[in-house]
Parts: structure tokens; sequence; C-alpha cells
């Protein structure tokens, strides 16, 4: 069920604003946001919604009806921005501006511990055999001894074809669960399609909007011309409420399609380079996400005419890249501690006003302490226009964060300089990252990205394993802010 | 438009840090005047200024020593040798230093082909001026051409006008 819009938020108004006040928005916004004006293609919607909130509210029997409505209602979670600049600069030019979105849950007295809907879909193909399946049945069975008796549970195995090692259930006979677990054998290819179909399938047995419906993909290989129905399979999951994660073991898994896979669903890819620490990572992702306070938020940003939305990234908890092409942004949960942080970059061309809009952006998501689906909060981004003179530095919380980000972006441009064929040009770029990395404190890591320029630089080729440590570690010290 | 002090690359204003080498490209109220050096005083408010964010590393991994350069923000990691000749690359006399603040814009702030020699021993690290031409400062102050001069961790030199941070690991 859709929750009640909050008009008052949508004309940035006091609940106590007088009609003439409310026109008085309702023009200013509509100025904004009205289509001939505004060639966002969400500005339209915004229009509408600002016309809805017009009109209720400057007809009073049907303010009081909605205020009534409204005064049981409250805010479960609030936008909280940061900019990287206190004004912004008269000049026709565009301009850059970042703005840290921190999304706070606010404490609630009310707690309920959300339910979990758990499927392990693991890969058994041959590469598997061994330590690394070893290892992922240990990290498998201190999973399910984690698990409360009331969660569902299921797991599913897969090669080229998927097999059901344990159907959705609640977990009252985790010893039975735990032998069909030790019995799994590593044989044949890797279709991730095949799991998975079968991983979502099982979760659809026990789904419930108000539980954390969640498949975690565990694989060390590559699957071959089913990429797009995967990101299909993850589209449509989305739209059930589930989240896909993923974990890539060694060398040949494809990261790239990890993180578009994952990113459908507002899910993380984490990547395993010593199988030793798979228990470790598994374990505590699965705790993190037990400990989910909101999950599935999507974030609506509407630009001002002349704005742009360049790019997003997700800065905590686990940092990932966001594609800015496909709106709304899945921003993935708010775990534990109720804090959420996603870095948005804006290329700016200010107008004429003293105070430039820059965008208006929404958050839905399920607020699951308080068994709130489809909660919506809006912030409006905006800057004065003033003297560059009188500019303070940036805060440090954007500059940590531009400053981290940076890195995994240098990275990201090294590798793709790579895949062009510019050697040289993809060498300098792994050696100023190392240096970088250096001022960082990262030392291994600034070691290993030395080595990989030079094998690049010799060999011609991408190291592949140095390139999935280098990008996975990099992203890990954004998160560690 | 900003122009990257390090590679040249065009960004917008209000860009941070440069997309191509992802040097910083913000100002803080005291600017970069390499004159300073030395004068690194702890900012006292809550805003972060250049002070907070470039004086607070650790020291690299024993033997390493590890350079800043100033205003730039660019850093170099010297490792495997126990000397190190710090000066300007010239194709014509074919002179090749150790660490080449060519790229830098070595020759416009005075520095010398053959500078200065870093040197990491058992005892700690020090610096010789090798009689260049513009001289060689250590935290602001000249040093004598020719005598080695002992340097802790964190300190600034600066060969003419070049300005740089040197950190190590106190014992090697």
């Amino acid at each position: 069920m859709q929750s009640l819009p909050d008009y008052y938020a949508c004309l940035n108004v006091p609940r106590s604003a007088s009609t003439d006040e409310i026109r008085q928005a309702f023009r200013k916004m509509a100025r904004r946001f009205h289509p001939d004006a505004n060639a966002d293609p969400h500005a339209a919607e915004e229009f509408k919604l600002i016309a809805a909130a017009h009109e209720t509210l400057t007809d009073s029997a049907h303010r009081a009806e909605y205020d009534a409505r409204l005064s049981v209602f409250d805010v479960p979670f609030s936008i909280e921005p940061v900019y990287s600049r206190n004004s912004l600069r008269a000049m026709p030019e565009p301009q850059v501006v970042y703005c840290l979105l921190n999304i706070k849950t606010i404490a609630q007295t009310r707690r309920i511990a959300p339910a979990l809907n758990l499927c392990l879909v693991i890969d058994r193909s041959t590469s598997m055999q061994g330590a690394r399946l070893d290892h992922t049945k240990s990290a498998a069975r201190q999973i399910i001894e984690g698990l409360d008796e009331n969660d569902f549970f299921s797991i599913v195995a897969f090669s080229d074809r998927a097999e059901v090692i344990f159907p959705s259930q609640s977990c009252d006979n985790k010893p039975l669960i735990i032998s069909k677990v030790n019995a799994i054998q590593a044989n044949g290819g890797t279709e991730i399609l095949e799991g998975l179909m079968a991983g979502l399938l099982q979760l659809q047995e026990n789904i419930n909007p108000k539980s954390i419906n969640h498949l975690t993909l565990l694989t060390d290989g590559r699957t071959y011309g089913d990429e797009e129905n995967c990101l299909l399979l993850g589209t449509l999951a989305e739209l059930d409420g589930i989240v896909i994660s993923g974990l890539g073991i060694g060398d040949e898994w494809n990261d790239v399609f990890l993180d578009q896979l994952t990113a459908t669903t507002g899910g993380e890819s984490l990547y395993v380079h010593t199988i030793e620490k798979v228990e470790d990572l598994m374990v505590k992702q699965v705790r993190g996400i037990g400990g989910t306070i909101a999950q599935r938020l999507r974030l609506q940003v509407t630009c001002d005419a002349d704005i742009k939305l360049r790019s997003a990234f997700r800065i905590y908890p686990e940092a990932y890249p966001i594609p800015v092409d496909d709106q709304p942004l899945r921003i993935g949960s708010i775990p534990r501690t109720g804090i959420s942080s996603i870095l948005l970059e804006f290329v700016v061309k200010t107008g004429s006003d003293p105070r430039q809009n820059i965008a208006r952006t929404s958050i839905t998501g399920d607020i699951l302490n308080i068994g709130r689906i489809d909660e919506k909060v809006t912030a409006d981004l905006t800057l004065p226009i003033g003297n560059s003179a009188k500019a303070e530095p940036p805060p440090l919380a954007i500059l940590q964060a531009m400053d981290k980000l940076t890195l995994y972006r240098l990275q990201e441009k090294a590798w793709a300089a790579a895949a062009e064929g510019k050697v040289r040009e993809a060498t300098q770029h792994l050696e100023m990252l190392a240096s970088r990395l250096l001022t960082t404190g990262e030392h291994d890591l600034a070691q290993m990205t030395v080595e990989a320029a030079s094998r690049l630089g010799s060999t011609n080729q991408i190291p592949s394993d140095a390139k999935k440590r280098i990008k996975y570690g990099t992203r890990a010290i954004i998160s560690k802010i | 438009m900003i122009i990257c002090p390090n590679c040249k690359h065009e960004e917008y204003d209000g860009t941070l840090f440069c997309s191509e080498c992802g040097v910083r490209l913000w100002q803080d109220k005291q600017g970069d005047d390499t004159a300073n050096i030395g004068h690194d005083a702890p900012n006292q408010t809550d805003r972060i200024s250049t002070a907070n964010i470039e004086h607070e590393y650790p020291a690299p991994p024993s033997g390493q020593i590890f350079i800043r350069i100033h205003g730039v923000g660019t850093s170099m990691v010297l490792t495997g040798k126990a000397e190190y000749i710090l000066g300007r690359k010239d194709p014509r006399t074919s002179s090749i230093p150790d660490v080449d603040f060519g790229s830098f814009g070595g020759q416009q702030m005075g520095v010398s082909r053959q500078h200065a020699r870093l040197k990491y021993g058992p005892d700690g690290v020090s610096i010789v001026d090798l009689s260049s031409t513009n001289g060689t400062l250590v935290n602001g102050k000249i040093i004598a051409p020719n005598e080695p001069r002992h340097i802790r961790n964190g300190d600034d030199i600066r060969l003419g006008k070049l300005a740089f941070s040197v950190y190590f690991a106190e014992k090697k």
C-alpha cells in the first residue's frame, strides 16, 4: 500500500503555513517543475504531485481531512544533505557541486525485528572442488547455526543445472540442513541463470514484504550467454522486494557482471581473494543483512532546469558505484547503524535567481523496524549564489569521501585504458594510484598496485587477480571512512 | 574551468580532485604558497585545511622514503637504494637524477640538474646540497653545501622554490 504523500514537504512549507503561503509556494514549485520549464523526464511526475498538494491544501475542508490522516503519520527517516561548497558562482560556464546525502532512520521506541527469508545460491562447478567448496560449506554451516528458528532458509547448489539442496522453510531442524550441506559435491560448469532462477523460486515460497528477502550468490566462474537473462531476473526480483548480493571467489569470475546484477536490486558484491576469508565474509554479510533497518531504498533525483546529475556513489555502508541513467537509483539498505550515505555529483549552470535550486530528491523505502512499506521522504537541494572570494573549504565528510572515491576512479580509468590497449596510460594511472594509496597509509594495496603496473607494462596483459584486489580494495577504503 | 596543476587536465569549476590524475584541486584560504614551508601551523578552526589533511600521514614501511610535493599533491616513493640524487632531467646533458622534478616545474623553480643527495642509512636520513645554484632549505633554513644534514620524518625540504615533505620510518 502506498503511504500518504507529504504535501507540505512537496511544497516545502511548514505544516502551519497559511493558504496564501501555500499558493505562493505552489507558484514557485510550478515554475521549477512544470514540464514546459524543466526537461527532466520526472519533472511531470513532480508537477502532478505539487498540483495535488496545492488542490488539497488550499481547500480548508480537504486540508482538515488530510491533516487528520497526516497527524498519525510521522516521518520514519530523514535526508540530510551536505554540500561541497556553501555557495555557487554566478557564471555562464558549468560548475560542479558534490552533495553527500545522509539518510538517517529516526530512532523508534517500538521496534520490530524483521524476519529473514534467506537463500544461499552456491556454485558447485568443478573448479570449486577442494578448499573452495570446503570453506564455502563451512561458511554455510556457520550461517545456519546463527539463524533464528523463525527465519526462513533455503540453499541451492548449481553447475550447469541447479539443485535445491534444502527447500525454503523455517530452521527448526538445523542438523538436517547441515547434513544436506555436507553432501554437496563439485561437478560441472557454471550457469548462473540456473542457480539464480532456482534460488528466487525458493524465496518466493515464503516471501513477505515486511521480511528481509535476500539471495546471496557465491561463484568462482564466468557465466556465458545468460548474463542478459540474469539481469532481467534481477529486475524482477527487485520488484518483488528481493535483494541479491554476490561473492566472487578467485580470478575467473566476472566482476562487472556481478556488480550489474547486484546493482539491479541495490545489493552489493564482494571479492573473496583468499578462500580462508570466505567464512568471515559470508557470516559477517548475513549478520549485516539480519540487522537491516530499512531496505529497497530508491532515490529519485529530479534535476532543476540546466542541471545534470553526473554520478552517484554509495559511500556507506558498503561502497559501490550507482548507475545514474536508470532512475530511481537503487541505493540499497540502511544497516543496524541507522545511516546510509550517498554522494551525488551535479553539473550546474546557474540561473538569475539569488538562490539556485539544484534538484528535488525523494527516497522511497521499506522501514522494517516499524513495519512500514513504501515510505517516502523528500528534500530539496539548493544553494545560494554568492561571492567566491568568501568560499569556505569543503566540509571534511565530502573531502574524505571524494579523496577515497578518486582512488577508486583512478583504478577504473587504468583498467579501462588497459582494455583499450593503452598500456602506457594505464600504467601511469596505476602509478599515480600507488602513490596516492601510500599517502592514505594503504601500503599493501600500494605495493600490489606498483606490481600490477609493472606486470601490465612488461606483459601487456591485465593481471586479473590484481585487478580485482585493487578494485575491491579501493572500494573497501571508501567504506572505512 | 580549472586546469590541473599536475597533469593539465581541464575540469569544471568546483571539482575537488582531478579525474585524470587524482590530485586535489581545491584550495584552502592560505593557498599553496611555496614560500610558506616550515610554517604549517595547525588550523585552529573546525574546518579542514591542508595542514590537517597533509600532515597526518603515518611513516611508510622501513626502508622506503616517501616524498610529497607541495602545491600539486603528487607523491613519490623511493625504495631499493641507499642514496638518491634529487634534481632535474636534462636531455641535452644526459643528466638523469634518481628523482626528477622536471615535470613539476623544476626548471622554473630553480632546481639544479644535480641538486641534492638524499641518503638513507642505519642512523636515519640525511640530505646534502650538491653546490646547487639556488640552495637547499630544511624547514625554511638554508643548509651549507656539501655538508650532510640529518632530517626528521615530516620535514619540509626546498630545492630552490620547489618544496616537498619527506616521510620515512626514523629507524631503518
